[in-house]
């Protein structure tokens, strides 16, 4: 068996350009499992990169936020050890479940809500908040995980120019699209589009390439939220619209605030009776004993119709932005345009009958005073041609 | 819900709108043949006038 300094290799779990991903057991601490990060050699930014995620991860201490155990200088590379989450992501979660109820998507999502309320106090944006970056531990708790493009205010960011560099296109802030400073309302628009696709089975906006999502995401309105899962309350559905408002200044000024209003839809569900059917339960309970591959208890949603594309963890595939996958649905309706564009039509056919029925009225009373000056034109030409005949000689 | 009762008040807008060019249209053709025929009551007037006169002079 492989060793590297106090860890021994057990599989590698993801592999990719930004590195390797292993699991491994640190021997120090009686062999328990840890997830084992890799940069390649020779590549200073990523190693920066790793280093930095390493330093935000230590900086947060909270229960939902994956930890972070050693940073390992590896000659001129860098390694991570951290907390090993074997109940896979949320994204391979909806890959198997199709989309989840609502009382189980607030059990995740105001967790990891809490979490990145968390790190915003302390001055960094996540900036790639996706259902793959959100894994699970053997007991089924949601842990945020990824902070590989995270920034802290104030920091120089390490990022290139670019989509990839911003983060994954179907979460991204339409703002930070524009040229807007990624904020904690951008990673509030981020876990928005996150509830939206876990309750609804679907992204808020789908379309076959990423800049194509880009531009559905800041012209358009994704479809209902209540009209894809008709068992989300309106609560929660207007949670998830005031996160994902197009305007910044709409959203929850930080995730601590839309993880507040998440718990209180839940207790709203609560007041009002067992509204959802015992479908409901979906968040995954792995056994750390039979790995990652495992699968948690069977399926009790089914699948919606539209299926996310595939997805893994940060710990099975290489860490940093995942490249999108290409998805084909039709371009979501923009109502509020319509809606626009009809109002702006009926009050200019409006104004057309008010101007026509002033005119019809004033041609109106214009030809009853012709009539009239005709009907008195007649009387005189009468009387002129009788005294005419009258005065003509026999 | 909204959009369709926008709609609606298209439709009966355009309705309305089309009711109101056409009875427009037709005040407005006939104030032009009304005025028309003033004018050659006018004139028919004038002439049985100018006739007057010359037969008055005869006279």
């Amino acid at each position: 068996m492989r060793t590297f300094h106090d860890y021994e290799f057990e599989a590698l779990i993801g592999e990719g350009a930004m590195g390797r991903v292993w699991r491994a057991r640190q021997l120090a601490f009686d062999g328990r499992l840890v997830a084992l990060k890799r940069v390649p050699y020779g590549d200073p930014q990523l190693a920066e990169r790793l280093r930095r995620e390493g330093r935000i991860l230590a900086q947060l201490d909270h229960p939902h936020i994956i930890r972070v155990y050693e940073l390992i200088p590896d000659g001129q590379g860098i390694a991570i050890a951290m907390q090993y989450a074997p109940g896979g992501s949320l994204a391979d979660l909806l890959l198997r479940e199709g989309r989840l109820a609502p009382s189980s998507t607030v059990k995740v999502l105001a967790p990891i809500a809490q979490a990145l309320g968390s790190a915003h106090r302390r001055g960094i944006v996540h900036r790639d908040v996706k259902p793959s970056n959100i894994l699970f531990t053997s007991d089924g708790e949601p842990l945020l995980s990824d902070f590989g493009i995270a920034r802290v205010s104030g920091d120089t960011p390490l990022t290139a120019p670019g989509i990839a560099a911003l983060g994954t296109a179907e979460y991204l802030d339409p703002e930070v699209v524009n040229g807007g400073e990624p904020n904690a309302r951008s990673d509030v628009y981020a876990l928005g589009a996150v509830c939206y696709e876990t309750l609804s089975g679907r992204r808020p906006f789908e379309a076959p390439t990423p800049m194509a999502v880009l531009r559905l995401a800041d012209r358009g309105r994704a479809p209902s939220l209540t009209g894809l899962a008709p068992d989300v309350g309106r609560p929660l559905a207007q949670a998830v619209a005031q996160a994902m408002a197009r305007r910044p200044e709409r959203r929850f000024a930080d995730a601590g605030e839309l993880a507040a209003a998440l718990q209180d839809t839940l207790h709203q569900t609560r007041r009002s009776g067992p509204s959802e059917p015992a479908r409901a339960a979906a968040v995954p309970h792995a056994d750390v004993q039979r790995g990652e591959a495992d699968q948690p208890s069977a399926p009790t949603m089914p699948p919606a119709p539209t299926a996310p594309p595939a997805a893994s963890s940060p710990q099975t595939r290489a860490f940093g932005p995942r490249p999108l996958a290409p998805d084909s649905s039709p371009r979501p309706r923009r109502r509020w345009g319509t809606t626009h564009w009809l109002a702006t039509a009926l009050a200019v056919l409006l104004l057309l009958n008010a101007a026509f029925g002033t005119l019809l009225v004033l041609e109106r009373e214009e030809r009853l005073r012709v009539t009239a000056e005709v009907d008195r034109l007649r009387v005189e030409r009468d009387e002129v041609r009788e005294q005419r005949f009258e005065a003509s000689p026999p | 819900m909204a959009l369709r009762v926008m709609v609606a008040g298209l439709a009966v807008a355009l309705v309305l709108l089309s009711v109101l060019g056409t009875l427009y249209a037709v005040e407005r053709s006939d104030r032009r043949r009304l005025a028309t025929e003033a004018q050659r009551l006018q004139a028919e007037i004038e002439q049985l006038h100018r006739e007057l006169d010359v037969i008055e002079a005869g006279g």
